[in-house]
Parts: structure tokens; sequence; C-alpha cells
């Protein structure tokens, strides 16, 4: 790769670790994309602020929520620019990040199914499971052909998934953060992560609780066998399991502690309820339930906007979660102690006054959701 | 299937799929012709930014040289 473009893609460090020889074009183009959505997140998103509050300001409107504020969001100027870029660019990230994949298809392909030299952990699939229509049905996050369909797919996953986070997200620093501060100390000798992707919500847990069984659950073939690949290649022992969040078919009361981070927004409401359900039975009495996810920020510009990200991003039950009390969603299917607090992704982790991060660009209202059993 | 559309005329929607796609090819080849070139470039990440902003800042009604007359929307 030539140096010049190297030094210009300063934010193609996902590139590394990935096995992934990305073309000079490509990475210029990734690139591009990546500016874009900074310029999107940063001078767009405050831009369109500027014009609601002069907007509430001239009119002495006082919306109190999200869909309070919908009709004067609608009416600025800038709001169907946003909107625009939001599905845009990520289509575009798409098209960028298949290509890159593309070009070393065979290699990825191949290095994907090919016989492991370790077995630190485990992989097991489940061809006669049925996908649920839900999850098959839907493109999430615009990508093409989902997370599920083929096993490239997976990298373009992978590589996407840190391209989104506009490259804050470098060795996964969100999730070690969610592992290190989201769950309190304890001696868990059997973990779950539900929903586990391609492994980087999981693999934390190792390193944190050293000494506990982590098993991850996932629905999508491909990146399981890269969850599983990648996971040997960095040492982190974890049994993974093609399974669905929602029935595991694990006993009763056989873990201690059970996670899913940015699994319950892509699920609907029925599923929600269930998987919090089976959470509920695979703990062990006094066991923690520990969630990463959205909700409402009060912020009726944003929650706004969050609504409409769930369409513009093919994220069709989100609206449903940022619609309902999820703490009283926990607390109905048994769980004790239960609360719901803002989570500062860039460090802070959760916030114990349950007041949000305050920011001028455009981010994901996460939050912490925990319970005991 | 129609993909979903923003602006009160779709064609906007498509208009600006085109400009952006020009925008990312241009990105690309001044990328391409620089490295032919030999050219040295330090500016990494803010020179990126700085190619972006070019291309987008008439989105928000900014102008380096604004007129009196000229009100934002």
């Amino acid at each position: 790769m030539s140096s010049v473009v190297a030094k210009h893609a300063t934010d193609a460090r996902p590139f590394a670790g990935l096995n992934v020889s990305v073309p000079d074009e490509t990475r210029a183009r990734i690139d591009f994309v990546l500016g874009l959505r900074h310029y999107w997140a940063n001078s767009l998103f405050g831009a369109l602020r500027a014009q609601y509050v002069a907007r509430l300001a001239a009119t002495g409107a006082k919306p109190r929520t999200g869909e309070e504020a919908a009709a004067i969001v609608e009416a600025l100027p800038l709001y169907a620019t946003f909107a625009w870029f939001e599905r845009n660019i990520q289509k575009m990230m798409w098209r960028a990040l298949t290509e890159a994949c593309e070009a070393d298809k065979e290699q990825l392909v191949a290095a994907l199914n090919a016989p492991l030299t370790t077995s630190i952990g485990t992989l097991e699939l489940d061809p006669s499971l049925r996908l649920p229509d839900y999850y098959t049905n839907t493109e999430f996050h615009i990508q093409p052909g989902g997370v599920w369909s083929a096993d490239l797919n997976a990298f373009i996953y992978e590589l996407g998934a840190k391209v989104i986070f506009l490259g804050k997200n470098d060795d996964y620093a969100f999730h070690r953060l969610f592992a290190e501060k989201g769950v309190p100390d304890g001696d868990y000798k059997d973990i779950l992560d539900m929903g586990c992707g391609f492994g980087k919500s999981a693999r934390p847990f190792v390193d944190r609780f050293p000494k506990a069984r982590v098993v991850a659950i996932d629905l999508s073939a491909p990146v399981l066998k890269l969850a599983h690949r990648q996971s040997e290649k960095l040492g982190k022992r974890i049994a993974f399991f093609q399974r669905a969040a929602e029935d595991t078919g694990f006993s009763d009361a056989s873990f201690d502690l059970v996670t899913a981070t940015m699994v319950i927004h892509e699920q609907p409401m029925p599923v929600v309820r269930r998987t919090l359900a089976e959470a509920h039975r695979l703990l062990r009495p006094g066991g923690r339930l520990a969630i990463l996810d959205y909700h409402r920020t009060g912020d009726p510009l944003r929650d706004f906007l969050m609504l409409g990200h769930a369409r513009r991003n093919n994220e069709p039950y989100m609206g449903h979660i940022l619609s309902v009390d999820t703490a009283a969603l926990v607390r109905e299917v048994g769980f004790k102690d239960v609360a719901l607090l803002p989570f500062d992704e860039r460090g802070g982790g959760p916030r114990e006054d349950k007041t949000w991060p305050e920011r001028n660009d455009w981010h994901f209202p996460w939050v912490l959701l925990r319970g005991r059993k | 299937m129609a993909d979903l559309t923003f602006f009160s005329d779709p064609a906007i929607d498509r208009v600006l799929g085109v400009v952006m796609e020009l925008a990312e090819e241009v990105y690309t080849l001044r990328q391409k012709v620089r490295t032919l070139e030999g050219a040295s470039d330090e500016s990494g990440t803010a020179g990126r930014d700085a190619f972006v902003a070019a291309i987008l800042v008439p989105l928000t009604y900014e102008r380096e040289s604004p007129s009196p007359e000229f009100e934002a929307p």
C-alpha cells in the first residue's frame, strides 16, 4: 500500500489484524465515507440543532418528547439533508466495505472454513436451526444480505462495526468498557453472552473474569465461525453455540451472569420479552443481568432523530424499545434491583447520577440495563 | 423496490446520490494522483475532512463572503 494513501487513511486502522489486503483505491473510498460521517455527525448535526433551537425560540414551541418534536424537526430546512446523509452514507459504506472484502473473497472464505490448529475454545453450529423470519426478512443496518446469508458477510460486518464508530472503537474499547464497568465484581463461574456476533462483546469477559467459563451464542453461522477463529487467534477461551437468545436450550440456573450487547433493540417486542425471561431462567439465584442498549434521552430532538434512525438504518423494531419502559420489562420477568443508567461509551461507562453525557455531536443514546435474580 | 426518499422531490435524492458518488471518485482519484506524483502530505485525516467540508459546506448555507441580502432559510 502506498505511504501517501496510508497517511490519509488514518481511520483505516480497522484493517489491522483482519487479514484483508485492501486495495489503495478502496481504502481511499472508505476513508472518504468516514470523512462524510464525521461531517454529518458534527457539522450537519450541529447546524440542524442550531436551526431547531432557533425555531423553538421563534415560535415559543416547547416539545416534551420526540413525537411532539416531529413536526418541528421535519419542517427544518436541513432535516431532509441530515436524514438523506444518514441513510446514504451507510449505503456508501457497505459498498466500499464489500469492495474491500470482495478483493480477498476466496482467501477469506477459505480461511474461515479451514481446520483450526488450536482448540482453546469450541464452536457448535446447528444447521437445523430455523432462523426467525424477523431476522432473515430485514437487512439490519442496511447490510446487503445481512450477517447470516454468506461467509463473506461476516468479514464485511466486522469491518463495518469498527468503521461505524468513526474510528473510536479500535480494539473494541467500547466493549471492554462495558465488561469492566457495566458488570459488578463477583465470582462468576459461568457467563453467557447473547447475540455475540463476531465475538467482540464476549471476549472482554474472558479478560475480566479469567476463571469463568464464557459461553456465547448467536443466530448467524458465518459470524460465529469468525468469532471462534478470532478468539482462537487471540487465545480467548469461549464456547460458541448457534442458538437463539429467546430459546437457548441451556439448563435452568446454569449461569451467574447473562449479557446482551446491542441485541434487544433488533428484536420484535415479543422476542425481547422471551429473551429477558430466558435470561432469568438461565441465571442462578443472585445471578446478574447486564444489557447494553438504547433508550430515550429526554432531549426531544435526539429522541426524534433516534426514532427516525430506526427506519433510516433498517432497524424496524428499535422504535419499540424506545417506546417502552425497558426497566419495567426486566422487572416483569422477575429481576430485582433493576437499574437503567446512561452509559458513556467514550470512557465514563455507566452514569450513576442518570445524567446523559454532554456532547455536541450526534451519538447513540447508550444505556446499561442491569438486574439481579 | 424503491428506496426511502427524504426530499420533497425524489429527484433531489437521486441527484445528491450522483453528486456524492462523484465526490467519492474525485477524492479517490486525488489520492491516486498524489501517490503517482510522490507528493508528501502530512495532513492525514485533517486533509480528508477539509476536502469533505469543501464539498458539503454549501449544505449548511455558510459562505466565505456572506452577502447582507443572503439569509439562510
